[in-house]
């Protein structure tokens, strides 16, 4: 599950499914009726976590975990996204220990 | 027809945040109506959301209790400074009221002037993040509404800051629940509808009002994919409406039918 269209290289690299987006318009908020059909889908579908990046908005992330019992994890993104976070090397290496994390 | 998005775990938690801020916001309404200061809602809104954007910008959690303390401390100031407009300049209160509204608003946009997400800062500050309320949210404005509302009933006669204190607290909660547009609307709307009503009618009419204003906006704006905020301002005034004009012509009605009966009665007795 993720917030935004925006980790189809991370997804397509780590072999991970992204089942729903949190955005059916890219860029624009759900809107309730997006929210109901999301929260079937994953009724139907169970998803491990719901990945957002840090720059985003986390209230629609912080919902979903609330109503559909999922994790949440916010991942950097890019360089400087995250304390850990200050170059090319420890931008993976902090994502991939964020995304143990939520595993777990 | 199955409209998608009419689910109560979805639509449960906003409709009650939107009871608990028509609970305090009607009597505190009336009040505002009464004493013929509209604007004083909107300058304190968003003096309240002011202080919330500037607490956001020391990097301090937005929930945590630093932010919310900045918060009301910047809506109380506010709150005591248009208390001493009215005591001091009444002939211009409104004036400085709207002058008060438009420093502030200006002062959130050079606050956010170089915040990347300024924009959407502004909008949500405004339009209100209705849908993302949880249950575990309402519980501590649940708690501070029930302060408010026996502080505006049994302080009464402790004098006018006990007003401004009250109206400060609830519209620092309300703002960051709701949005500027719906504090404002659920103040005034419903107390515009039940104006000329007594005050135990005029409680419970302007309840009804809000109440069905929140819900059929709730309601409409699953089915219209529209955004929630701003449909309710829209659907709060059409309940006002409604409600305020609703009653005249059901009593119109009933008057004409009535003096119809009357004649009737009378051409029989010819």
């Amino acid at each position: 599950m993720v917030h935004h269209n925006n980790w189809s290289y991370l997804t397509q690299w780590l072999g991970l499914s992204a089942v729903a987006s949190l955005e059916s318009k890219p860029g624009i908020p759900p809107s309730t009726a997006d929210l109901s059909l999301i929260l079937q889908r994953l009724r139907e579908h169970p998803v491990k976590m719901v990945i957002h990046a840090a720059y985003q908005d986390d209230k629609p992330d912080q919902w979903l975990a609330e109503h559909a019992q999922v994790k949440t994890v916010t991942l950097p993104f890019t360089v400087g996204g995250s304390e850990t976070a200050t170059d090319l090397f420890s931008l993976f290496d902090d994502t991939v220990s964020r995304l143990l994390k939520g595993i777990e | 027809m199955m409209i998608p998005g009419l689910d109560l775990g979805i639509l449960g938690p906003p409709f009650l945040a939107g009871v608990l801020v028509c609970i305090t916001h009607i009597p505190l309404g009336r009040k505002v109506l009464d004493k013929g200061i509209i604007f004083i809602d909107l300058a304190v809104a968003q003096l309240a959301a002011l202080g919330v954007i500037g607490a956001s910008l020391t990097g301090a959690e937005i929930t945590g209790l630093w932010a919310q303390l900045a918060a009301a401390l910047s809506a109380l100031i506010g709150s005591g400074w248009l208390h001493l407009c009215e005591r001091w300049w009444p002939e211009t209160q409104e004036a400085l009221i709207g002058v008060t509204f438009v420093l502030a608003a200006s002062a959130s946009l050079l606050l956010l002037a170089h915040n990347p997400h300024g924009a959407e800062h502004m909008q949500d500050l405004l339009s209100g993040q209705i849908l993302w309320v949880s249950y575990g949210q309402l519980w501590p404005i649940a708690l501070l509404y029930a302060v408010v509302i026996s502080l505006l009933y049994f302080g009464r006669a402790w004098g006018r800051w006990v007003f401004y204190i009250c109206f400060a607290l609830t519209v620092t909660a309300s703002v960051q629940l709701v949005g500027v547009y719906l504090v404002f609307a659920s103040l005034i709307a419903p107390a515009l509808a039940v104006r000329k009503l007594s005050e135990s009618k005029a409680i419970m009419t302007g309840y009804t009002v809000g109440f069905l204003g929140y819900g059929v906006g709730l309601i409409c704006s699953a089915w219209m994919d529209l955004p929630t905020g701003p449909l309710i301002v829209w659907t709060l005034a059409i309940m006002a409406v409604i409600v305020a004009y609703g009653w005249k012509l059901i009593r119109l009605g009933t008057r004409s039918l009535c003096s119809e009966g009357n004649t009737m009665a009378v051409n029989k007795d010819q």
